[in-house]
């Protein structure tokens, strides 16, 4: 039996435990979403998109322990573990918040499976991202570790490591009743110049929670992201996307005010490369060419955005409106 | 004389103001060339051999031409000892040849960054085998 194969057992172990709970739009990406009992009070519902669209993949969702999926865990459990062959992405994600994911192309199925009692915040609020770049590989679409808002179809998308104050911009362009296409993860469609939402949530630090209190109390989950607490927040509004008329790369430089200027994509490549593949490893080879060209998708802009949050909206409707 | 190919395996590649990044998972290292050292890249690229492409630069750049000569082919083997550029036996065309903006030869620079190596090198068969993971113990023998 090849390893592929016998993933076959797992995958139907997974599907046999689980029910439908919804169909979500990822991109281009219509997906049946199956839950198990454990998985189902959990909220992944919160951060998915729902959708009527027919899909076109189903991807299961199970937490807790079980005797058929437990022979799948590594023997050197603290080691990541990948498998990527034309037909299967198999993930094994290593502790403290480990997981088994694999998706397969044949069938257009994917599981992820959390071995503990509860899967952890992170996976809530963006449910399924690890599968996602097997899924969508060779549609045009990457994953990108990126944020996005915007305004009659036009979007402005932010680069920048974490910290760099990609939520901060995009909670107070959400409050001033700007567009929103994602936070965190979205897919982007460099040769058509596309950006899409996958998920209705972002995720936001302590730090900035008192900023945005009222968001901050209907916060679904609390992560625990190296020891910070992070807020996975429902975006009150349907996320959509549009097309991309500038990227900026956000480099705090302790600017009391919005500061705009010229840029590099050279300036955010790096951390684009390294941050979007962070929850699929393995997935470079075939996102790097997509993830590069990102650079080439419109002008780029440097920007500070400063100590007040409030101010954001205004400079960046000034920007989006050179580009009318 | 040497001809290159510059469409390596495990390589990608995109140009930006003139700057040229490449992206190796085979090293899991992160490269950005100066806009001289793209503009031999996209030289080697166009079917030209090492020679060849000093030599072409050397007549687009004001610089003392030698030292563009020399510089430039240090630039090559320093590009294939990265594998960034793989020598080949005949010249082979692809891509056009860019325009070289006016002006003085500035000695061509490779960076090198490290920091996507862990994500870039992970071994995507890792561990697997017929009997390898992932696979059921019980399997054995079926």
């Amino acid at each position: 039996m090849t390893p592929a194969s016998s993933l076959d057992a797992f995958i139907a172990r997974a599907f046999g435990r689980s029910s439908p709970l919804c169909v979500a739009q990822f991109g281009d990406l219509a997906a049946e979403i199956l839950v198990d009992d454990t998985a189902r009070p959990q909220g992944f519902e919160h951060a998915l998109i729902n959708t009527d669209a027919a899909p076109q993949a189903r991807f299961a969702i199970v937490v807790g322990d079980d005797p058929v999926l437990r022979r799948f865990v590594p023997e050197r459990v603290d080691e990541i573990h990948l498998m990527r062959t034309p037909d299967v992405y198999a993930y094994w994600r290593p502790a403290p918040d480990h997981g088994f994911f694999v998706f397969t192309r044949r069938d257009q199925r994917g599981v992820c499976w959390f071995p503990d009692s509860s899967a952890p915040a992170w996976a809530i609020g963006q449910p399924c991202v690890s599968l996602l770049p097997a899924a969508i590989e060779g549609s045009g679409w990457v994953l990108a570790h990126a944020a996005a808002v915007g305004k009659d179809g036009r979007f402005l998308l932010m680069l920048g490591p974490g910290g760099a104050g990609k939520s901060t911009a995009t909670l107070s362009c959400i409050r001033a009743g700007w567009d929103y296409a994602g936070d965190d993860y979205l897919l982007v469609n460099p040769q058509r110049g596309l950006v899409a939402p996958l998920y209705a949530s972002v995720r936001i630090r302590a730090g900035i929670a008192s900023a945005f209190q009222a968001l901050v109390n209907e916060a679904f989950a609390v992560s625990d992201d190296n020891g910070a607490a992070r807020f996975e927040l429902r975006i009150p509004k349907v996320p959509h996307g549009g097309r991309v008329v500038a990227l900026l790369s956000l480099d705090r430089k302790g600017q009391k005010d919005v500061t705009i200027g010229p840029g590099r994509p050279q300036d955010f490549l790096g951390t684009l490369l390294r941050e979007s593949t962070a929850r699929a490893p393995g997935s470079a080879p075939a996102a790097a060419s997509g993830l590069l060209a990102v650079g080439r998708m419109a002008e780029t802009f440097r920007v500070d955005t400063g100590v007040d949050p409030a101010a954001i909206p205004d400079a960046f409707a000034r920007l989006l409106e050179t580009f009318a | 004389m040497v001809y290159y190919r510059t469409d390596v395996p495990e390589t990608a590649s995109e140009l930006f103001d003139g700057e040229l990044v490449i992206a190796h998972y085979g090293s899991g290292l992160y490269f950005s060339l100066s806009p001289v050292g793209a503009l031999i890249w996209q030289g080697l690229r166009h079917g030209l051999s090492d020679v060849e492409t000093a030599a072409w630069l050397s007549e687009k750049l004001s610089g003392n031409a030698a030292e563009m000569a020399s510089a430039s082919l240090d630039f090559v083997g320093q590009l294939a000892a990265e594998g960034l550029i793989i020598a080949v036996d005949s010249r082979a065309t692809s891509g056009e040849l860019p325009v070289v903006p006016a002006g003085v030869w500035q000695a061509p620079v490779v960076e090198r960054f490290d920091d996507l190596q862990e994500l870039l090198l992970l071994d995507p068969v890792h561990d697997v085998s017929e009997a390898g993971w992932p696979h059921r113990p019980d399997d054995a023998g079926q």
